[in-house]
């Protein structure tokens, strides 16, 4: 409270000094406010009491005097509409005509409901007018009462109308009757006349006339009573006229004197003709029956007509109609009385809302002349505060202007001291960049969000070119959107810092291939106040060093191959051409089984003979065919092809070889020997075919070379037997010796072991291989026998009952090292690799006609024992052994 | 005879059924005549033959899948009940068709009515001119020739054929429509003859529904006229008992009526006073050999076998044939239109029975007939009567 008080003063303070021409342009600001805002108010309470003036007003002349005005209204139409109405029902000459008139609805409720709504809206305007608007509730009453005797009076006459015009109707068909009786008497009357007058005439044609009857024409009473017939019928006419007189008279006045005078008359004379035709008949029973009829016809039919007593007589009813005529002239009398009374209310009243609403508009007048001077004045004062508080603002804007230009000066010298310093900045910054261009790395500092900093070297420029806002991954991996994901999610990692800054770098890829060139990257963090700033790349050109590894690996790969070559030509070119045979054999149709088969001997094979990369590639190939079950016809291709490409590079080796036999030195002395000797032709000969054998010695040599590398690699230690026994073997066993390989590679692999295991079973570290060719009997027996650790027949045995193979003797067990995929799972891989070796080996034998055993002691040693029969090779044992 | 009665109560059944009214395919044909009072003979025998027709269409299976029935209401031969009926009949039981109304009083206040309803009025038993203006009333169809036809037909063979002056013919006439209707004929027939006198020749006439007809006799009795020959318009009762009391005073004259006068009622009320009075008639006689007056023999009980009946049949018979050929579902104005379009119905009584734009009335014959001993006989020639005449003075 104490602080608002203070503020207040404080203002108010200031106000004063700012209305004294001091203070600071704030003040003066807040002075002007003030001023305005009390203008501002001043002219919104003017406002409001004006419109709450007005409203007022004009509320009056809503609520009241329009209702008012309509409600008037409504009484003057209804009155009107109820003389229209009164006007057709006195008009209406039958009930069906007043029938539609009869709901009187219409006329009722309007005038009703109007004299409420004047008496509700005009109830507090002044005594007078509420007290006569109160009396037109019952003027109207007045009204409608008059009304509806009217419509009672009318329906009453008509009601006695319809009645009356109905007993006219059945007297006009009883006077006809009358009518008709008379003429029918009349006619029985005239035919008797006839009748006398024929006789007469008859008599005169005789020529003797009779007198009687001419008597009786003349005298008698026929044609007397004839002409009371004739006057009868005259007279009911009459009577009937009558009839209708009575109907069309207007006023009693008129049915008096036809009650009084014509009707007593034409019934006395009726009555005399009656008598007197009566009399005149009595001779004639029936014309006096006729007359009979028609006297009682006329004593019923008089009294409908005249008798006053009578209710329904015509006279009677026609009295009644002419009385409910004038009952309801009267009440219409009645009706135009009560609505002129109601005309002079509705005239009153509409003059005294006159007033009022004259009120209401003088009122509303002088409420906007009063507004009209209010507002006026507040705006001079107003005027008055404004341009005093204009010049305050002008003074004040002026000394504003005397700071702003100190400050200008001020914000000059900053600037020219400013400028010294960004000359001093540019000159380092190029410094800089100078040292960047003379590198021959890529330099470029990353921030977080993936985007380069300006500092970059000339050679990450001249590699990348000016990557603007690129982030680094699409730098990196243009045109290629999943490097670039992965690479951002690694970076990712860097930056989000939840794994160490070393391992996270381990995980982005350490090479990235730009065009031919090779760039390898190396990542630094670049802190801020210990914290990771931004990422530095250093990136390298190592596409030459990479090619020098990759040219060097291919060099030494083809000295090795070369070596193989130029140390067994022959065998050598036997071995391409059969793996170019399996490749082949690859790529053609066939089963898993081949296909695995194929691969595993090519890579054996190409390890054989040094073609390092081949056999890398056969293997993963032997991997990929493994993992996904097939291989895509592509990528068996891609080995014809990388074959092919190791070959070219050794093309001109082979080309030297091609069609030459080699001849070993012993061979050449046994030749020479037996030449000397003249020894006989047919052992020459024998000697001279058997150089193009291949000698099983070279065979075994090369697999042995293989075993030793294989040996070396696995961390093994062995030393090779060969002993080929001087035997020379045909082409036709080139694939059985390929094969074998798997035999000394499954021995290496998994038989000798490494040279600590060798120890601790109590043998000599250096292993031993053992490679023999021999003929036994009539077959060719190739042994491969290590003295590594043997067959574990349990696993093997378990194994093969899995598989549902034979495993109750040992010797079943170990037949089943041969069955295909017996380890095709990785548990067993340590026993027998893949499964593949052995069983192709054993096809291979097969396919010659011969066998493989296996002996194995646990702890000893294997011997794989390759047995081909000679005869199935179509050889003989001689030959085979040559000099042996 | 046993078939006839079988046929007859298959007749009774089909209108019991058709009497059932809730049938929607049910086609209603009205009515309005005299069942009660002096006339009634006219309403029995029309609704006797169209009902006798009706049934035996519809035990054939109706007309364009429709039944027929006929609604008949009692006027006591009253021109104010007639109107009623024929206003009850159009907008109570929404009928058809007006058809064989007897009477032409009757017809006076009856076929304004139909026509203000566009309901074809047909066949009525009358012949009067009201009923056949020119042009025709759309609505209006006749099927009998005209009292003028008749009456006509009548001063031609009775100058003509049987010699007599056109001065000794006198008229004794109904005070009323029909009456004047027969009344004109005759004076314009004689007219067209060349006899210019004819207003005054003596004409008697008698109240309506009376048998006052004494004045009427008196009148032709009387000593200075002498007619050789009567035409009468008139009903039959009043007619009879003038040919009575005239004959029983001597008078010597040719009795010729028209056929409203229905020649059966008018043989039994005469009695022994029948012979040698003469009818003409507008249908043939109930014994001739046409195709139709057979089938109506057939179909009739034979108690109410005569003219009236005859009439009514060939009226009904008429008017079914024109609701076939307008056709299944059709109104009234397919009806009138394919009755004015359709050229000569065969109807089994010659070939001259067309309904044209200019003319709607079907037939145009008279048949006149005389009462003989042994009751009606068909006048070969007019001459065929001159026995009867010879009685004359």
């Amino acid at each position: 409270m104490t602080r608002m008080v203070a503020r207040m003063r404080r203002t108010l303070g200031r106000m004063g000094q700012a209305l004294r021409g001091g203070g600071e342009l704030e003040d003066r600001l807040h002075f002007l406010g003030a001023v305005g805002a009390m203008l501002f108010v001043t002219l919104v309470a003017t406002l409001f009491w004006v419109q709450q003036s007005l409203g007022r007003a004009q509320r009056h002349l809503v609520e009241q005097a329009v209702p008012a005005e309509q409600g008037i209204a409504r009484v003057e139409t209804s009155i009107g509409e109820a003389f229209r109405r009164q006007a057709q029902v006195s008009t209406t000459v039958d009930l069906a005509q007043l029938a539609p008139l009869r709901d009187r609805a219409a006329v009722e409720q309007p005038l009703r409901q109007a004299a409420r709504d004047i008496a509700a809206t005009l109830a507090d305007v002044s005594p007078d007018v509420a007290a006569r608007a109160g009396e037109i509730a019952r003027h109207v009453e007045v009204f409608l009462a008059a009304d509806a005797d009217l419509l009672g009076a009318v329906e009453r006459r008509h009601l006695l109308q319809a009645a009356f015009e109905k007993e006219l109707g059945a007297i006009d068909g009883d006077l006809r009757a009358l009518v008709e009786d008379s003429q029918a008497v009349a006619g029985m009357l005239r035919l008797e006349y006839v009748l006398v007058l024929r006789g007469i005439a008859e008599s005169l044609d005789r020529g003797a006339p009779r007198i009687d009857l001419v008597r009786q024409a003349v005298l008698g009473d026929v044609r007397g009573a004839l002409d009371d017939t004739g006057e009868l019928a005259n007279a009911v006419l009459a009577l009937g006229w009558l009839g209708g007189k009575i109907g069309l008279a207007v006023s009693s006045d008129a049915i008096n004197s036809i009650a009084a005078n014509e009707l007593p008359q034409i019934r006395a004379r009726l009555a005399r003709l009656i008598a007197s035709l009566d009399r005149r008949t009595g001779a004639r029973p029936e014309a006096a029956a006729r007359v009979r009829t028609l006297a009682k016809r006329f004593e019923d039919v008089a009294p409908r007509i005249m008798d006053e007593k009578r209710d329904g007589s015509l006279v009677a009813l026609r009295r009644r109609v002419v009385a409910e005529a004038g009952a309801a002239s009267a009440t219409r009398a009645r009706a135009i009385a009560a609505a002129s009374v109601l005309t002079a209310d509705a005239t009153f009243l509409r003059q005294a809302v006159g007033e009022f609403v004259a009120a209401s508009v003088r009122a509303q007048a002088s409420t906007s002349t009063t507004s009209r001077s209010f507002s006026a004045i507040v705006t001079f004062l107003g005027l008055c505060g404004c341009w005093v508080a204009g010049r305050r603002l002008r003074q004040g804007a002026s000394e504003l202007r005397g700071k702003n230009r100190r400050l200008t000066e001020l914000k000059d010298n900053l600037e020219t001291l400013n400028a010294n310093l960004e000359t001093k900045v540019a000159e380092r910054t190029s410094d800089l960049q100078r040292v960047l261009d003379s590198m021959n790395e890529g330099l470029a500092i990353v921030s977080l969000d993936g985007t380069l900093r300006a500092e970059r070297s000339r050679a990450f420029v001249e590699w990348f070119g000016d990557p603007g806002r690129t982030p680094i991954w699409d730098i990196l991996f243009p045109g290629d959107g999943n490097q670039a994901g992965m690479f951002q999610c690694g970076f990712e990692q860097i930056v989000d810092a939840i794994i160490p800054f070393e391992v996270a770098i381990d995980q982005l890829p350490r090479q990235i291939r730009r065009g031919e060139r090779v760039l390898e990257l190396e990542l630094r963090a670049v802190d801020a106040g210990g914290r990771l700033d931004a990422v530095l790349f250093v990136i390298r050109d190592v596409t030459e060093r990479i090619g020098a590894i990759a040219a060097e690996r291919a060099a030494r790969e083809e000295q090795k191959v070369v070596a193989n070559l130029l140390r067994d030509r022959r065998g050598f070119g036997r071995s391409i051409e059969e793996i170019h045979g399996l490749i082949a054999a690859a790529a053609g149709p066939g089963d898993g089984v081949s296909l695995r088969r194929a691969l595993h001997t090519i890579k054996g094979n190409c390890a054989v003979l040094g073609f390092m990369a081949m056999a890398e590639r056969a293997h993963a190939l032997e991997e990929q065919l493994e993992r996904d079950g097939e291989l895509p016809a592509a990528e068996v291709d891609s080995l014809r092809i990388c074959f092919q490409a190791s070959l070219q590079r050794i093309h001109e080796h082979i080309e030297q070889g091609r069609g030459r036999i080699d001849v070993d030195s012993d061979d050449y002395a046994l030749l020479l020997a037996q030449l000397k000797r003249r020894e006989d032709y047919d052992a020459i000969l024998a000697l001279v075919e058997r150089w193009e054998l291949q000698p099983m010695a070279a065979i075994l040599h090369g697999l042995g070379g293989h075993a030793r590398r294989l040996s070396e690699q696995m961390g093994r230690r062995v030393e090779v037997e060969v002993d080929g026994n001087g035997i020379r073997v045909s082409d036709e066993l080139r694939p059985f010796c390929a094969s074998l390989v798997h035999a000394v590679r499954n021995a290496i692999d998994h038989g000798i072991e490494t040279p600590e295991a060798r120890a601790a079973a109590g043998k000599p570290e250096v292993g031993r291989l053992r490679l023999s060719a021999s003929v036994d009997a009539d077959a060719l027996v190739v042994r491969v026998a290590d003295d590594g650790a043997g067959v574990d027949v349990e696993r093997v045995r378990r194994r093969a009952m899995e598989l549902g193979l034979p495993s109750e003797t040992r010797a079943d067990v170990l037949a089943a090292v041969f069955a295909d995929g017996l380890s095709t799972r990785a548990d067993v891989t340590e026993i027998s690799g893949r499964g593949v070796g052995t069983s192709a080996l054993r096809a291979a034998c097969r396919a010659l006609g011969g066998r493989v055993e296996i002996a194995s002691e646990w702890g000893r040693g294997t011997e794989l024992r390759c047995i081909l029969p000679l005869a199935a090779l179509g050889m003989s044992g001689t030959r085979l052994a040559g000099a042996a | 005879m046993h078939s006839r009665r079988a046929r007859g109560l298959i007749a009774a059944g089909v209108l019991l059924v058709a009497a059932g009214a809730a049938r929607a395919d049910e086609l209603k044909i009205g009515m309005s005549g005299a069942l009660t009072g002096p006339a009634q003979a006219l309403g029995q025998g029309m609704k006797a033959g169209i009902e006798a027709y009706f049934a035996r269409v519809n035990a054939a299976g109706g007309v364009a899948g429709h039944m027929l029935r006929l609604v008949a209401l009692d006027d006591g031969y009253e021109p104010a009940r007639a109107g009623a009926n024929v206003r009850k009949l159009i907008e109570v039981e929404r009928v058809f068709a007006i058809l064989g109304n007897p009477g032409t009083p009757t017809a006076a206040v009856a076929v304004p009515i139909a026509v203000e309803h566009k309901v074809p009025f047909f066949g009525a038993f009358t012949g009067a001119g009201l009923l056949r203006k020119t042009p025709p009333d759309r609505y209006v169809i006749n099927f009998r020739a005209s009292y003028a036809q008749e009456t006509g037909e009548m001063v031609r063979g009775l100058t003509k054929d049987l010699g007599i002056r056109p001065e000794d013919i006198a008229f004794m006439t109904q005070n009323d429509a029909y009456g004047d209707a027969g009344y004109a004929g005759g004076i314009a027939a004689l007219k067209a003859m060349g006899y210019a006198d004819a207003e005054r020749l003596p004409h008697a006439r008698y109240p309506r529904n009376t048998v006052d007809v004494e004045g009427a006799d008196a009148k032709l009795l009387d000593p200075a006229v002498h007619p050789r020959a009567i035409i009468m318009i008139g009903a039959y009762k009043p007619c009879a008992k003038f040919i009575r009391l005239a004959r029983r005073h001597g008078l010597r004259a040719l009795f010729v009526n028209v056929s409203f006068v229905i020649g059966d009622s008018l043989k039994k009320e005469l009695g022994a006073d029948a012979e040698g009075v003469i009818v003409t008639q507008v249908v043939p006689p109930v014994d001739s050999d046409f195709p139709a007056v057979r089938e109506y023999r057939e179909s009739m009980d034979p108690t109410q076998v005569g003219f009236v009946s005859l009439e009514g049949y060939l009226a009904a018979r008429a008017f079914i044939e024109g609701l076939r050929r307008a056709g299944p579902g059709a109104d009234a104005e397919r009806f009138i239109d394919a009755l004015e379009t359709a050229g000569p119905l065969d109807l089994g009584l010659g070939p001259d029975l067309e309904i044209t734009k200019a003319r709607h009335q079907l037939s145009n014959r008279v048949w006149p007939t005389i009462i003989g001993r042994d009751g009606f006989r068909t006048l070969a020639g007019w001459a065929d009567a001159r026995r009867y005449l010879e009685g004359g003075r």
